[in-house]
């Protein structure tokens, strides 16, 4: 492994399967110290991208290579410094998290010293010290979320690849988390998140790509693509009463591109990158509507996202 | 890590792994049942004359009674899902997902699920030998034990390759028992019933049918070992008596055990090797 490989390297990545569902050409080059946040509406290719990363599926055109080695032709070197936690695993039930933990350890060839003591720290890194002994199949949804984590861990990866590293724990645990994450990428390994949870990789995250239909939409860092979304503006508007007709009126205004109803609230997309509360405030008043509230919105990646899949990932 | 102590590791979650599913816990228990069972029932009532001039040789014939049968079926059990239940479970991905090459782990996976074949085998052997000189005292030949071991466990190879093979191929546990059974079955019956109609006809064919079918190799070797180290001919006369002499030679047995065996681990390997990891589908 040459140090200046990239992490993770894909190169006009195709599979295909069958006659009608391709995924890719997708390219991506994850650089050292990255936390890339893998985004994409279900069936966008995410996972047939994961696995392929991990030599688990051979893509029918391009390329992928982990550290300047093939997944699929030599797994044994590519995924020799790779950390993999999948999205609610299927654990071998008979195990118990320790048992999990070591045979995972002697599968990376780490010597029976260092195996004790590595399970053992990485139990209780992950709050299961309690747990340790209980076999897996007594784990709640979080527990096993937490161990999927460890494994991936036991190994000390250079290279995380996590798919909803965070999925089914409970706010508190989803901060301890996010923390070690941070603590990790810091400590300069790179980190490959896959997840729905946007507010999760907006915090974290500091490249994003977008998956839809199998092709890459966007990528850049995070501040970024938030940047290129923010240039439109968009405005929360709380009524005292939900009224349809009000928001049918707004959907005509000119400078109004959209608007949706969450909850009690109107979400207002607007054409011009202006801000244009007053305006907007009149026409409401004017169409018999009262106001509650109005706010200038940021544009967060779950409006990007959002976006890009009204657009059709073009 | 080198290749070998990946085979290793893998070999050693392969026991426990087969061992933690209640269906193979369960036929290894019949499998011991079926050799304990009737040493109670010889040491409860009196010995039947037709055993009193063999009784030195029991011990071969409670190791050879679980081959014919049980011992093919655990064969077929523990090969068959031995990979097809990590796809069917989704736990192929986590384990494939590490640094381990993927002969290591399908050599993992075939030498682990054999060796518990054959501790199994080994289990049926010795008890066979202490419970028959509990019961009928002294033994004879005991000195050949090892070999009639070995052509258990040889012979036992080519339905846990079979299975495992059908494991591979289908990717899923119940249809490879399935298929594999069916094979297994139709062959256990076909073999005598050729045999017998070529007694019958005098036509060759359906002998040379018969011997090209997998049970015959699996079940005769072991008899034809007995039979040149200490048997002789015509020794255990009432372990023929529900089928024909055995025709055929030990180097045409050990030749079908070869080729079945070969072609069972080569369609493994090939289906392993040239295609995706089989994802579980979301139900």
């Amino acid at each position: 492994m040459s140090s200046d490989e990239h992490p993770i390297s894909i190169h006009k990545l195709v599979k295909r399967y069958g006659k009608y569902t391709t995924i890719g050409p997708a390219s991506i080059d994850i650089e050292r110290k990255w936390i890339f946040g893998f985004l994409g509406p279900n069936g966008a290719g995410k996972t047939t991208t994961i696995r392929m990363m991990l030599g688990l599926v051979r893509p029918n055109e391009g390329s992928v290579k982990i550290f300047g080695e093939d997944p699929f032709k030599s797994p044994a070197r590519a995924l020799e410094n790779v950390g993999y936690a999948p999205e609610l695993p299927n654990f071998q039930t008979f195990f118990s998290g320790e048992d999990l933990l070591d045979f995972t350890a002697k599968l990376y060839g780490i010597g029976s010293s260092e195996r004790r003591r590595k399970v053992r720290e990485l139990i209780e890194m992950v709050g299961l010290s309690d747990h340790a002994r209980k076999k897996i199949g007594k784990y709640s949804k979080g527990m096993v979320q937490r161990l999927s984590v460890a494994q991936a861990l036991v190994n000390d990866p250079e290279l995380l690849i996590m798919d909803e590293p965070t999925l089914g724990m409970d706010p508190v645990a989803t901060i301890h988390f996010r923390d070690l994450f941070r603590s990790l990428a810091s400590e300069g390994r790179t980190i490959f998140i896959s997840s729905h949870q946007l507010d999760e990789i907006q915090r974290l995250a500091t490249h994003i790509g977008m998956i839809n239909r199998g092709q890459m939409v966007f990528q850049g860092t995070t501040d970024s693509v938030l940047n290129a979304f923010a240039k439109k503006y968009s405005i929360e508007v709380e009524l005292e009463r939900m009224d349809d007709g009000i928001v049918e009126k707004i959907k005509e205004l000119s400078y109004v591109r959209e608007a949706r109803v969450d909850a009690n609230r109107i979400h207002v997309t607007l054409n011009e990158t202006r801000d244009l509360r007053a305006d907007l405030a009149e026409d409401i008043i004017r169409s018999g509507g009262r106001l509650r509230g109005l706010s200038l919105h940021k544009a967060t990646l779950e409006d990007a996202f959002i976006e890009t899949l009204r657009r059709g990932g073009s | 890590m080198n290749t070998f102590k990946s085979i290793i590791v893998v070999g050693q979650y392969e026991w426990k792994r087969a061992l933690a599913r209640k269906k193979v816990a369960l036929l290894i228990i019949f499998t011991i049942l079926i050799e304990l069972l009737p040493f109670v029932v010889l040491n409860l009532l009196p010995i039947p004359s037709m055993l009193l001039g063999i009784t030195g040789l029991m011990w071969f014939v409670g190791a050879i009674t679980p081959h014919f049968f049980f011992l093919q079926f655990v064969a077929l059990l523990i090969g068959s899902g031995s990979t097809a239940e990590e796809y069917d479970q989704g736990t192929a991905d986590l384990i494939l997902s590490k640094p381990l090459s993927r002969v290591s782990y399908l050599l993992g996976k075939f030498f682990g699920g054999l060796t518990l074949v054959s501790f199994v085998a080994f289990l049926t052997t010795f008890l066979a030998i202490v419970l028959s000189t509990a019961t009928f005292g002294a033994q004879l030949y005991l000195e050949y034990a090892p070999v009639v071991y070995l052509s258990l466990v040889f012979s036992t190879m080519v339905f846990f390759s079979i299975g495992f093979a059908a494991g591979e191929a289908f990717r899923s546990p119940s249809l490879a028992y399935l298929v594999a059974s069916f094979i297994f079955i139709t062959s256990f019956i076909l073999v005598p019933f050729l045999a017998a109609v070529n007694s019958l006809t005098g036509d060759a064919l359906y002998l040379d049918i018969s011997q090209a079918l997998p049970t015959w190799s699996v079940q005769n070797l072991p008899m034809m070992i007995a039979q040149e180290l200490f048997l002789g001919s015509g020794t255990l006369p009432f372990l023929f008596s529900f089928g024909p002499e055995i025709a055929g030679t030990m180097l045409e047995a050990v030749t079908g055990i070869l080729i079945y065996s070969s072609i069972g681990i080569a369609i493994a390997f090939i289906r392993f090797l040239k295609t995706d990891v089989t994802k579980k589908s979301i139900e």
